[in-house]
This record gives C-alpha cells, structure tokens and sequence, in this order.
C-alpha cells in the first residue's frame, strides 16, 4: 500500500504533463473577440469593454479603435486556462470601462492585436447612448450633482467661489471628482464638507467641495462639467433584508466588509458646464503701477527697531490683505539715497479661508541699513486696486514712520561696495540673539589626537592593500601546494632537510651510517628542490643534474664538494676524516642554496 | 608575541583617546568662565592658548569667534567662525553666528564661493577631509576585503558588489581629492582694518577702486610680496596690502 502512494503523486503529475503536451497543439488556433455588457446605456452609466484573445497563454495589451466618444479607463486583464475532452483551451482577457461622453449610437470597431508578425482583428459592436435620467425630478434619483458659481460676471482676478454638490441616497463607495479647469486659478477652499438635505420628502446625503477662482483672462471662459464617477449600489439590492439587521444597529452592514456580494455598479455624474463673463480692468483713470489687484485691498507697515546706529539693521514690514488673488502683488519700494540702503527678501504669502472666501496675507521684508545718522522718516507706501464695492479705482496707504539713527563708528563712502551686490539675506531679519559659546568637554579633548590627522588616515589607506596582497600570496602558496606535489616538495624541501640534519646532529651518531644520512638527506633536498630523483643519484650523476639548472658554479662545486666528503667517510676508516663537520657544513650550504637564485 | 603586540596596541589607543590633560580643560573652563562673566580679553587670551596646543579644533576657534563678536571685533570675529566652519561645516551655530557678525559689517560682504565640483558631489562642502578620508578609508577597507573574498570563494553577487565598491570609491576617492584641493588650494581673506583702499595694481600710486571695510570677506587669487589680489565683488580683481587683511 506505501509503495503504491508513494508512486501515486509521479505518476499522476506525469499523466498531467502527457494530457498537457496531447493537449497543447490545441493552442496554436490564436483568435481575438470583443464583448460589452450592454448595448444601451445613458449618459451616467459605464460600458464594460470585455477583449478575449483565444489560444494564447499570455498576450500583448490589444490596440483599441480610436474612440473619441467615450473616457476609457483600464480595468485589468485575467487569463484562464481550460481542458475539456483533452483539447487545452487558454485565453487572456483585457476589460476596459467605457464612459460615454456624448448621446448617439456609436460603433466600436475592430480590436486589433499584433502576434508573432500576424493582425488579428475582432468584429465592430454597436451601442446606443441615451439621455441621463435627469427628467426625474430630484427626489426620485438616486444620485444627482450641482455647480453653483457665486457670481457669473467677474473682473479679471476677482474671486469666484465654485461648489460642487453631490447628492445620494443610496450606498456608493469609489466616489472620485474630475473638474478639468483652464484660465482660472483654482485654491481649494477648506475641506470637503457633508451634510444632510430633505428634497421633496427624501433624504439625501451632500458632500460639498469648494473653490475660490480667480480669472486669468478677459472674456467668456468657461468652466467645463465636472464628472463624479463612483460605484452605486444597484436597487433591490439594498431592499434586501441583510442578515440581523433588524437585531443589529443601522449602518453596522453598510461596512464595506460585509458587502461582499452586494452589486455594485459604475456610475458617472456630470455637472453642467458654466460660463463665466469676465471683464477687463477698465483703461480710464487707471492708475500708474496698478498690477492687476483687486480690492478692497489693506496695507500695514511695521517697523521692528525706532532706534539704531549707523550700519545696523532694521526689519521693516509690509503687508497686504485681502480677498485677491496676491501671487502677483508686488510693492515698489522708493529709492532713499543718502538716508538707507534698502535690501528685499523673498515675499511670504499666506491664503486661509475666512467665512467661505480665500483670504490672502502678503508679506514683504525689507532690511534698511541707514547710511547717516539723525531722524529719519520713511516714506508712506501706497497700493492701488480695482475696488469692486465702488466698482472704481482705488488705494491704501501706510502711514509714514521715523527712526532715530545714531552715529556709528565708521561710515560707507562712495567708494563702497554699491547696494546691487548681492546680500545674504537668510538670517532671520529681527535680529537674532548670539549663540553660546560651545562647552562640552568631549568637543575639546582630542587635541593632538593622532586619528585626527590627515597623514595618518591617507597611511591607513594603504593597509588593506598590503594585506590583500600578503593574503594573496599565503593563500596562493596554499592552495598551488595543494594542487602542484612538485611545488609542495620545493616548498618544503629546506624545512624538511633542515629538520633531518638537526635531527641527526643531535642524535651524534658517528662515521659511515652519519656520513650516508648527511648524503641521503642532502640528496633528497636537491631533488625535491630542482625536481629530480636525488636519493639514488651519484655525485656525478648529481653534477649532470645541477648543472641543467641555473644554479651558480660556486654553489655546484660546493654541493659536490660535501656529497664527495660524505662519500669518503661513509667508505674510507673512520679515523681519516673528522666526520662532525658534516651536518654543520651541510646546514650551511642549505641556507646558501636556499638563498641562492635559479 | 602576540600579547606584546596587543598590549602596545591597547596603550597607543588609550594614550591617543586620553590625550587631553586636566590641565587644558582646567584652562577651557577658566576661559568659558571669563567669557560667562564678560571678561572678554581673558577669555581670549585663554582659548588662544588652548589654539596653540590644539589649531584645527572648531569648537575653540568658534568660541574665540564668539569673544571677539562680544568685544565689537567682527572682523577677526568672522576670520575664527570660518576656521571653525572649516572644521565644522555642519555646525548651526557656526552658520548662525558667522551669519550674525556679517550683518554687523558694514559691506556685509561674504564672496566665498561653492567649488563647482559640488554641483556633482553635492556633499563637498558638508565634511571635511578628515571625515572624507575616513569614509575612503572603510570604502577602501570593504573593497580590498571583497578583493580577498574573492580568492576563496567566487560568486556573481561578490563580483557585484566589488563593482559597486569599486565605483563608490572612485566616487570617494575624487570627492576627497576635491575637498582637499578646497582645503589647500581655496584662500578667503577677511578685510581687517575699518577702511581698506582696494587698489588696481600692486603700487600705492595706482588707482583706488573700491574701498573695503572690516569683516568683508573676499576670496584669495593671487599674493606678490606684500601684496595680495582679491576676489572683488564685481568679479574683477585689486590689491591690498596684506596687513590689511586676516587669512
């Protein structure tokens, strides 16, 4: 029985993979088609655009006709894959959401998709677009929206406060605001609000969205229909006992969690277009300088310091407030030669909205600088406007103020640096206080720290370098020893015949067996160190050998040499040689041969 | 051998950290002390003492700054904030108070001017070289290790991030190389007298162009004898004496 289910999983994933492969030239048949879900709509409603390309697994996003009647949104695309009777069927699906723009029939024409160098084309649909239900009257749709615009003739950069309405009494979710907007300027008003209002015997729930407007240009402009789009919950639905709601508080079911299920449908409102007539500033009696303010308009001067030296600097502050547009205000500031040097820092602008209509506050700041001293008097600064409560021109002015300037200790000459240098103006202009004296011990201890040298930290640069390359050549040497026998034996020849000679010296053995190791071990050193069988060489033979290295003459004649002693002793009676000698002499020529260059 | 190596490395750290005696911050809190009271000259005298020992600190060049803005000397107030922002770019109170004191000039002139390396290397004047060749020095560090990484074991994602090591400290390396151009080779000269004639030429008989005063702040071009060329705010150059101005 284990043996048969431990079987069972191969087979059956091989059984699939043979149904597959019977199963795949099924896929070659490549087609594309188109569905909708409905063939007539009206101007609220959503058409969904369904593209099925058959016989593919995956597929390229099809080319869509050209549709200049409808807002196209994507929606995504799935694929699926079928088997049935062994024949494997695949296709992708591609769905898109139709908003229609305009009332008509329209053909849809042929999709278009491009595979593998082949056009695949699907048949054109037709659709029939109807009115809106607007005919209703407003307590019996379900959702409706408004615009209301405060005035329809305005002067230009006058403010206009536009509010879009959206009433509903069912359930909706997704509710989004597209209000396309050209030659206006457009600042929100504060947050969306929502409400509630009883239109003949219904409730609907408002949500309010507001606007201040300020026209950029003269004439007819206008303000196209702005589209809600959202999905609305479809009737019956909602009549729909849903499960304990009668046990349970109202609303409870309203939580999109618990509307799974419920059929939701695209919805898109749109909101009438306006026009708005704006006029011109009228040329009569339009005063000199007036850029384009609309009034009433106020002016406020401040001046931070009555009493300064000479070279000191005073803030000097003027603002405007009003219910216009103030991203263009500018204020001319006159020239006072002999008495300030005026510099002017960036203009702050502040808008809030203050009992429904954008209020804006303009800041401009000035640092004078008096080049003499004794009383001096700044001039009254005027602004002028277009005043739309006297339908006429008109401006505010500031009093004029004065300084007491004393004596500083030196004064600017003609010379000086001219007032069209460039100033740092960044330091906050009321005259900030100086920062403390810096008291933390740990910030003073390092003096004569080595860290704190650039010598020694352009030092330490090198270090990594150097043990990269002493880790390179260690760990080089290891690993050709490992894999080169030959280069392992060179490696370690000194080492291993050193250890063997000192060995032997310790050991104090005497004559001929001393005299045949010191030869045996120095042979095998030459061989392991020039690559040759050593052990079983003669001094002769050993000549020859050296002699196919380069090793120097001298270093030869002194390998024979010892190899020529060693065979002596180990030969002749013990009492003609002094045999001691050889380890020592052997030990020395090691190193010597070590050292020595091939 | 290995003890003896360690126990010399421990005593070089600790001499290195330990460095500061009591004796220097007995001195640093006298002259804090001086400059809390409003003994300005003393606490002057102490922090230019404590320079002595220590030249490249910011902090001690930012408080003598700070005395010397409280006795009305702007100009040699400015010429210490500058050492000190030198040292500590990013340092608010230095900003702030360099700031300050150039307000109380009368040309209210700062000509210093951003290397045009840092439209790239946008972090330029926000360290110093020191901390730069401490970056280069870990950047250094990790590369040479992926370096040796590399010999024991080879992988696409090593060879990766060597690359990237690699490039960052190319990055790093001419970063540091600009910043230490900026240190060596970039000069600022703060007007000290209250009058300074600005001269077109390098004689005391050639024409007055413009007429400096104390606490500007020009940049260095050239220096002949006692001659030295500046930066003028309208781009052109002119001479001053060099004991008119504070480097």
């Amino acid at each position: 029985m284990k043996r048969t289910a431990k079987y069972f999983y191969p087979l059956l994933l091989l059984a699939l993979l043979g149904i597959l492969s019977l199963a795949s030239p099924a896929l070659a048949s490549v087609n594309i088609s188109t569905t909708i879900d409905r063939t007539h709509l009206t101007l609220e409603d959503a058409l969904t655009l369904s593209v099925k390309v058959n016989g593919v697994r995956e597929s390229a996003e099809p080319t869509l006709p050209p549709l200049p009647d409808f807002k196209i949104e994507f929606q995504g695309s799935s694929s699926s894959v079928q088997i049935i009777n062994g024949v494997m069927n695949s296709s992708v699906t591609f769905r898109y959401l139709l908003f229609p723009n305009n009332e008509g029939t329209f053909v849809i024409g042929g999709v278009r998709l491009i595979r593998e160098g082949k056009s695949y084309v699907s048949p054109s649909l037709t659709v029939e677009v109807n009115p809106p239900s607007s005919t209703l009257p407003d307590g019996e749709k379900d959702i409706f929206a408004e615009v209301i615009v405060s005035k329809t003739t305005a002067y230009l950069q006058e403010q206009i406060t536009l509010t879009y309405r959206f009433y509903r009494k069912v359930q909706v979710r997704n509710l989004s605001l597209d209000a396309p907007l050209e030659h206006f300027r457009r600042v929100p008003l504060g947050q969306p609000t929502e409400t509630g209002k009883i239109i003949n015997g219904a409730r609907y729930y408002v949500s309010e969205i507001y606007y201040a407007l300020f026209p950029l240009q003269a004439g007819v402009l206008k303000i196209p229909g702005a589209n809600f789009q959202m999905d609305v919950l479809k009737r019956g639905h909602e009549s729909r006992r849903s499960f304990g709601s009668g046990h349970l508080p109202n609303g409870m079911f309203d939580n999109p969690f618990f509307s799974d299920g419920a059929n939701f449908e695209r919805k898109i409102i749109r909101t009438r277009p306006i026009e708005i007539t704006v006029l011109p500033f009228p040329e009569e009696n339009q005063p000199t300088g007036f850029n384009n303010l609309v009034g009433p308009v106020s002016i406020h001067s401040e001046l931070k310091q009555n009493i300064l030296t000479t070279g000191d600097t005073a803030t000097w502050i003027l603002t405007l407030k009003g219910h216009a547009d103030m991203t263009e205000a500018t204020v001319d500031m006159q020239e006072m030669p002999g008495q300030f040097k005026i510099y002017k820092d960036q203009p702050v602008l502040e808008e809030k909205t203050v009992n429904g209509l954008l209020e804006g506050t303009k800041a401009f700041v000035f640092a004078l600088i008096p080049t003499s001293a004794g009383n001096l008097t700044l001039p009254s600064v005027t602004i002028n406007f277009w005043d739309t409560e006297k339908m006429a021109y008109s401006s505010a002015s500031t009093e004029s103020s004065s300084l007491t300037v004393k004596p500083g200790t030196h004064q600017p000459s003609a010379n000086s640096l001219t007032k069209s240098t460039p100033r740092p103006l960044s330091q906050n202009l009321n005259g900030p206080e100086l920062l403390p004296i810096h008291t933390r011990q740990d910030l003073f201890d390092r003096a004569g720290s080595l860290f704190l040298s650039p010598g020694f930290w352009v030092g330490i640069l090198f270090i990594p370098m150097f043990c990269y390359m002493f880790f390179k050549s260690f760990y080089g040497n290891r690993i050709k020893m490992k894999q080169d026998k030959v280069f392992a034996r060179k490696q370690k020849a000194y080492s291993k015949a050193s250890k063997r000679l000192k060995d032997l010296e310790q050991h104090q053995e005497t004559g001929s067996s001393n005299a045949r190791e010191v030869s045996l071990i120095f042979r095998e050193y030459l061989g392991d160190r020039f690559e040759f069988q050593g052990t079983a060489l003669t001094p002769e033979e050993v000549d020859n050998r050296l002699r196919g290295v380069t090793l120097a003459e001298e270093h030869i004649a002194t390998v024979l040499d010892l190899l020529s002693k060693c065979q002596t002793v180990e030969f002749a009676p013990s009492d003609l040689l002094h045999e001691d000698n050889l380890v020592v002499e052997s030990l020395s020529l090691l190193s010597k041969l070590e050292n020595a260059k091939e | 051998m290995k003890a003896l190596f360690f126990s010399v490395l421990v005593l070089f750290i600790f001499c290195d950290t330990a460095w500061a005696d009591t004796g220097i911050l007995r001195e640093l809190a006298e002259s804090n002390r001086s400059y809390e009271e409003g003994r300005l000259e003393e606490a002057r005298e102490g922090y230019q003492r404590l320079l002595k020992n220590n030249p490249t600190n910011g902090h001690l060049h930012y408080n003598l700054g700070n005395a010397w803005f409280g006795s009305g000397n702007y100009a040699k107030a400015i010429q210490h904030y500058l050492k000190a922002q030198k040292q500590l770019p990013r340092d608010e109170d230095v900003e702030a108070n360099l700031s300050l004191a150039l307000r109380k000039t009368v040309d209210i002139w700062d000509g210093r001017q951003t290397s045009p390396a840092s439209a790239i290397l946008f972090w330029l004047h926000d360290y110093t070289l020191l901390e730069h060749l401490q970056a280069l020095g870990l950047l250094n560090l990790l590369f040479w290790m992926t370096h040796g990484l590399r010999l024991v074991r080879s992988g696409e994602s090593l060879s990766k991030a060597r690359q990237i090591l690699l490039g960052v400290l190319i990055l790093g390396a001419l970063s540091t190389g600009a910043r230490w151009q900026l240190e060596s080779g970039y000069e600022v000269a703060v007007v000290k007298e209250i009058n300074v004639d600005v001269y077109s030429g390098e004689e005391k008989t050639d024409k007055v162009i413009l007429q400096l005063h104390a606490g500007a702040i020009l940049p260095v071009v050239d220096r002949r004898g006692e001659w030295i060329e500046l930066e003028l705010p309208d781009s052109k150059t002119g001479w001053v004496l060099e004991q008119t101005v504070l480097r």
